[in-house]
């Protein structure tokens, strides 16, 4: 096995760079052998882009980059057929970011469509496979993200998480995923898919991996008007110790874990205990449905966000309108091509968000999910005023066939249940790989906390992730035979 | 009044004044804020609506309005908002506009001009859209985004007893404020003051709660006089019904599309 298989970026950088140089080639060159069997990327880079001789702190690596997170040099179709050969002339705040550190990249990677989903069958490149088990899925909408960084084929990733979508790709397949605060990375380049909920986080093989690139992303952007910081604060760091107070939302984790999921989860707790932590139970004593409130806001956003496609810019051009009876050649033209264009799990949400926006429906849908949020914000917040951190699964289960919910989509929603929460109070959360099931594959758990208080979050999955001593680089199966 | 077939209903007409705010840049990027421009010269990945780009809001526009505001005696909101007014058009490069609905920059406020006090409902900022040209090959049209945009104060009067003539003269006097003031140029021929009238008919026991009666938009009546006819139309009930019918044309509402997905929605929430 090649070292950089399973190497952390921390491990890479004790390397000289001409090693570095080296394994990144060796990387881009296992991509174009091993993503057709995957489908981790839309489209891989080669020459330039994967290996730029630019000086800085990531000089000799390169990330995979989420096909909804625009750059100069590569198409940016968010995996939908509406935005085919779509090349943003602007490199977002994050990929400025990298660009400034010497990374450099290694593809686009597969989404579901514009970030609707949690499976990533939803693209127009097909499924993306989950290296544990091809059969599986490995989660959504940042499957594509999750399973590069899993399989060796990026040092890291960039996704996106609205509502649990970088944390559930990472526990499908066993990486750390982090999702920041909202509005402490800058959107700026982010395609959206709900405005007030989208926020860019980093997929990684360790929790330091997580940190060193959240340092380079977090900060203030002039270009994006929500993202106020702070930057990276070594004052905001803390030694880990004992006496840090975690809260288990018992209302929330409820009866919904699988057996072997619920078994490791209260396992995790007690190593936990064993650092000197404190964990109580509580509830937060949720008004609403956290999925069904997530649902009605998301999809409002999402039909307000997408409504710009509309084929007369960029994007597929129209072909024969339909027969759009008496209504303007313009609006026939239009409907002609979000019909051909947008997959239909993206259709689905742009209809429900238009019901639950259209005059008379405002009211008794959107206005009281936003009512719901806010109350379980309020919730949230509170609690974290007590606590360092509440701790929840990621998923009931581990990663689910392929296919599983090709008869029923909307059985598929509540597989965001353990993470709408963070995502609707704009709280930061944590993925951390605990173990595997009986099936050979990942679970994992979650740390939400304060806003603003990644350090915190960091420094205290850094010392669970040694104490459990599980790393998906070391346990992983496939690589065995390399 | 019965004899005129509108059964003692008085005319109204309220007037909605766009002000194309003389600032150097548009409302929500940094692209220079220019009406002459060679087409689309003054653009970028914001003003085209492209996927990933965001608006950060003018400090410019917002002052420029304010100026406006405390002119006219308005109450300027220690918080205001802005919200997304959806229409699918080829002039509107995100199929939304940025307007301000339900937090605007300023409410109240008046202009008094030869004894008619014409009462102000708000004003507020939004974005202006594209402008549609012909197409290189008949039968085609091509769109300008110079414009798209472009920073607009609204001015949205409370409706008052129509009187043609006085309207006339209180408009010229609005215009002098707005390019006395600094605030646009104020020239309606090319657009960058342009105004529309709501028309409607209030019953004499409803004088106080115009909004309880029918109303109906006249758009972009781009000179005084414009205005004065358009305030005259009530009195030609099937010219008047025409422009109404227009008007609601330009409605692309989502009601009726929402309706099919009820079952889903009941589904999932
Ligand atoms: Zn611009």
């Amino acid at each position: 096995m090649s070292w950089w298989r399973a190497a952390t970026v921390v491990e890479a950088l004790r390397r000289p760079l001409r090693e570095r140089r080296e394994a990144t080639a060796a990387m881009a060159r296992a991509c174009v052998r091993e993503n057709p069997a995957l489908g981790c990327y839309t489209h891989v880079l080669a020459g330039d882009a994967a290996a730029p001789l630019v000086a800085g702190p990531l000089a000799g690596l390169a990330a995979a980059i989420k096909a909804n997170i625009c750059g100069v040099g590569w198409p940016n179709d968010c995996a939908s057929r509406i935005l085919t050969d779509y090349h943003s002339p602007f490199d977002s705040t994050a990929v400025t970011a990298l660009r400034e550190a010497g990374c450099g990249f290694l593809g686009l990677a597969n989404m579901d469509e514009f970030g609707m989903g949690s499976s990533c069958e939803y693209s127009n490149y097909g499924p993306v496979r989950n290296p544990w088990n091809r059969e599986r899925t490995a989660g959504g909408s940042s499957g594509g993200s999750a399973a590069a960084v899993a399989a060796g084929l990026a040092w890291f990733a960039l996704g996106s998480d609205t509502g649990g979508s970088v944390r559930l790709p990472a526990h499908c397949c066993g990486i750390v995923g982090l999702k920041p605060t909202y509005g402490r990375v800058s959107r700026y380049g982010l395609v959206p898919f709900a405005s007030s909920l989208d926020v860019i986080g980093v997929l990684a093989r360790s929790v330091a991996d997580a940190r060193l690139v959240f340092r380079l992303l977090a900060g203030p952007d002039p270009r994006d008007a929500t993202c106020a910081g702070p930057a990276w604060s070594a004052d905001r760091e803390e030694a880990p110790g004992a006496g840090w107070r975690l809260a288990v939302p018992r209302d929330l984790v409820g009866g919904a874990l699988a057996p072997v999921a619920a078994k490791d989860f209260e396992h995790n707790l007690i190593r936990c205990r064993q650092l000197g932590w404190i964990v109580d139970d509580m509830d937060i004593g949720f008004a609403a449905d956290p999925v069904r409130t997530y649902l009605v806001i998301a999809a409002a956003e999402a039909s307000s966000n997408l409504a710009r496609y509309d084929g007369s810019l960029y994007g597929i051009a129209p072909g024969n309108p339909d027969t759009g009876g008496d209504d303007p050649p313009y609006l026939r033209a239009v409907r002609e091509v979000r019909s051909r264009g947008f997959g239909p799990e993206v259709q689905r949400r742009l209809m429900l968000g238009a019901y639950v926006l259209a005059a008379g429906h405002r009211d008794r849908f959107y206005h009281r999910a936003c009512a719901a949020r806010r109350d379980l914000a309020a919730r949230m917040t509170a609690a974290l005023r007590r606590y360092d951190a509440l701790v929840l699964p990621t998923a009931a289960g581990g990663a689910w066939p392929l296919g599983a919910y090709r008869h029923d989509p909307v059985a598929m929603y509540p597989a965001d249940r353990f993470t709408v929460p963070a995502s609707l109070a704009g709280l930061p959360a944590l993925t951390l790989p605990t173990g595997l099931d009986d099936e050979g594959l990942p679970l994992s758990i979650q740390l939400v906390g304060a806003a603003r208080s990644e350090e915190k979050l960091l420094a205290m999955a850094e010392a669970l992730e040694q104490e459990l001593a599980f790393r998906a680089g070391k346990e992983a199966p496939w690589w065995r035979t390399d | 009044m019965v004899a005129d077939g509108l059964n003692g209903l008085r005319p109204a007409v309220g007037l909605e004044i766009h002000v194309r705010l003389r600032a150097p840049t548009k409302l929500f990027c940094g692209c220079r804020n220019d009406a002459h421009a060679e087409p689309n010269t003054l653009i970028c990945p914001v003003c085209m609506g492209l996927p990933g780009s965001l608006p950060v809001l003018s400090a410019d526009a917002v002052m420029l309005g304010a100026r406006m505001a405390l002119a006219l005696g308005a109450r300027v909101a220690p918080v205001s908002r802005f919200d997304r007014k959806h229409y699918f058009y080829p002039d509107l490069p995100r199929n939304y506009q940025i307007t301000q609905k339900q937090a605007p920059l300023a409410v109240g406020g008046s202009l008094a001009v030869a004894g008619m006090t014409m009462p102000l409902e708000r004003m507020h900022l939004e974005e202006d859209a594209g402008r549609l040209l012909a197409g290189p090959r008949p039968g085609t049209v091509a769109v300008d985004l110079n414009r798209a945009g472009a920073p607009l104060l609204e001015i949205v009067t409370r409706p008052v007893p129509a009187a043609g003539a006085g309207i006339r003269a209180w408009l010229r006097e609005l215009r002098r404020l707005v390019r006395w003031l600094g605030i646009g140029d104020g020239s309606l021929e090319d657009g960058s003051l342009r105004c529309d009238a709501n028309v409607g008919f209030v019953a004499p026991a409803d004088r106080d709660d115009p909004a309880a009666s029918a109303w109906s938009e006249l758009k972009n009546l781009n000179s005084p006089g414009a205005v004065q006819r358009a305030v005259a139309y009530y009195r030609r009930p099937r010219t008047w019904r025409s422009i109404q019918k227009r008007a609601m044309d330009r409605d692309f509402s989502w009601r009726k599309s929402a309706e099919a997905y009820r079952a889903l929605y009941r589904r999932v929430a």
